[in-house]
């Protein structure tokens, strides 16, 4: 514990070959992150071929068309996108060392996520409230199936966010709060590659 | 200087601390904001061409699926610049390999299902006909 408290604190000046060495294992954990959102990339997939397999199946009950309002789904898509963009502009303060300007950017990308999940719950409260649970049919089971896994993912990332957000106030941009922090953008970022394919295949394709 | 190299989120760290401390580069921000506007382009005329029913059905699939397709390579190029990544490319290989999976995964699936619905499920006449020929009512 006590080396590790030490390097912690390290500060960025080393000789060259130590920086060397620890920017290698940065990579390397960037790089096995990246191999887990790619298995997470699959799992979505799975389970938009179990949507796209079953989206038909509406057992007598309502079908897609029927019980989603459109222009709800393309406000939270703009929240959510949003979101994204000032995640990336979080990471540019956080790339020149500007405390308040990444709390300030995080914040408004943290307040964004949670709004981006008020509006999913809502509409779920909405369809569960009408009879529409994913008990009803194969569509819905799959419906809230992929859209629920998203949203626990949202859920996580905002606990993460905040996590981060303590460790920049306490400890500030040392090396492997820095680490983190480029892990939880490309997090971030890779919720909002997966909701462009639920908001197409979901709600529009659905819909025609 | 390489400014391909020079940014936070890129997926490649290795020149990431050594240019901790340089001066304010330009190009993420643009990359970022050319993302931003040009994934808020292709959603709202995704979302247009859906409500207003632009185009007959299988064209519009089609094109909603070009949109979001396109939609995604940007992002990956302007929010996670993955082409900013340096040789080798495990980032992309990886990537490309998952991507087959996918693929192979979501065609597999509606390609199969849509052949056992075709061909195991019979109308409800079909099946009255075949019951009869084989019990011989």
């Amino acid at each position: 514990m006590e080396t590790k408290n030490t390097r912690e604190n390290t500060p960025v000046i080393l000789d060259a070959v130590a920086r060397h060495e620890m920017e290698d294992q940065d990579s390397v954990t960037i790089f096995g992150f990246w191999v887990y959102l790619m298995t997470d990339f699959v799992m979505f997939a799975c389970l938009f071929a179990t949507f796209a397999v079953l989206h038909n199946n509406t057992f007598g009950g309502p079908s897609a068309k029927e019980i989603f309002s459109l222009p709800f789904v393309l406000v939270e898509t703009f929240v959510l996108l949003t979101s994204s963009f000032t995640c990336g502009l979080g990471m540019l303060a956080a790339h020149h060392q500007k405390k308040k300007e990444l709390f300030f950017w995080f914040i408004v990308t943290f307040l964004l996520g949670v709004v981006f999940l008020v509006m999913e719950l809502t509409e779920f409260r909405g369809l569960i409230h009408e009879g529409n649970s994913f008990t009803r049919s194969g569509f819905l089971s799959s419906y809230f199936a992929l859209v629920g896994t998203h949203g626990l993912h949202v859920f996580i990332g905002l606990c993460w966010m905040v996590v981060l957000l303590v460790q920049v106030l306490r400890r500030s941009f040392t090396r492997h709060v820095t680490r983190r922090l480029i892990l939880f953008s490309i997090f971030w970022h890779f919720l909002d590659l997966i909701w462009i394919f639920i908001f197409t295949i979901v709600y529009l394709l659905s819909a025609l | 200087m390489n400014k391909m190299a020079n940014h936070p989120t890129s997926l490649n760290t290795d020149k990431h601390h050594a240019h901790l401390h340089r001066g304010v580069h330009r190009g993420p921000l643009e990359a970022y904001t050319l993302g931003f506007l040009l994934s808020i382009l292709f959603t709202a005329t995704a979302f247009f061409l859906t409500v207003e029913h632009a185009f007959p059905v299988s064209l519009l699939i089609a094109l909603l699926m070009l949109l979001a397709l396109s939609q995604f390579a940007i992002q990956l190029l302007c929010f996670l610049h993955l082409s900013r990544e340096v040789k080798p490319r495990w980032h992309i290989f990886v990537f490309a390999v998952m991507t087959a999976a996918v693929l192979i995964i979501v065609i597999g699936s509606l390609w199969i299902m849509h052949n056992l619905n075709t061909r195991m499920m019979p109308s409800a006449k079909d099946m009255t006909a075949y019951m009869q020929s084989q019990t011989g009512i």
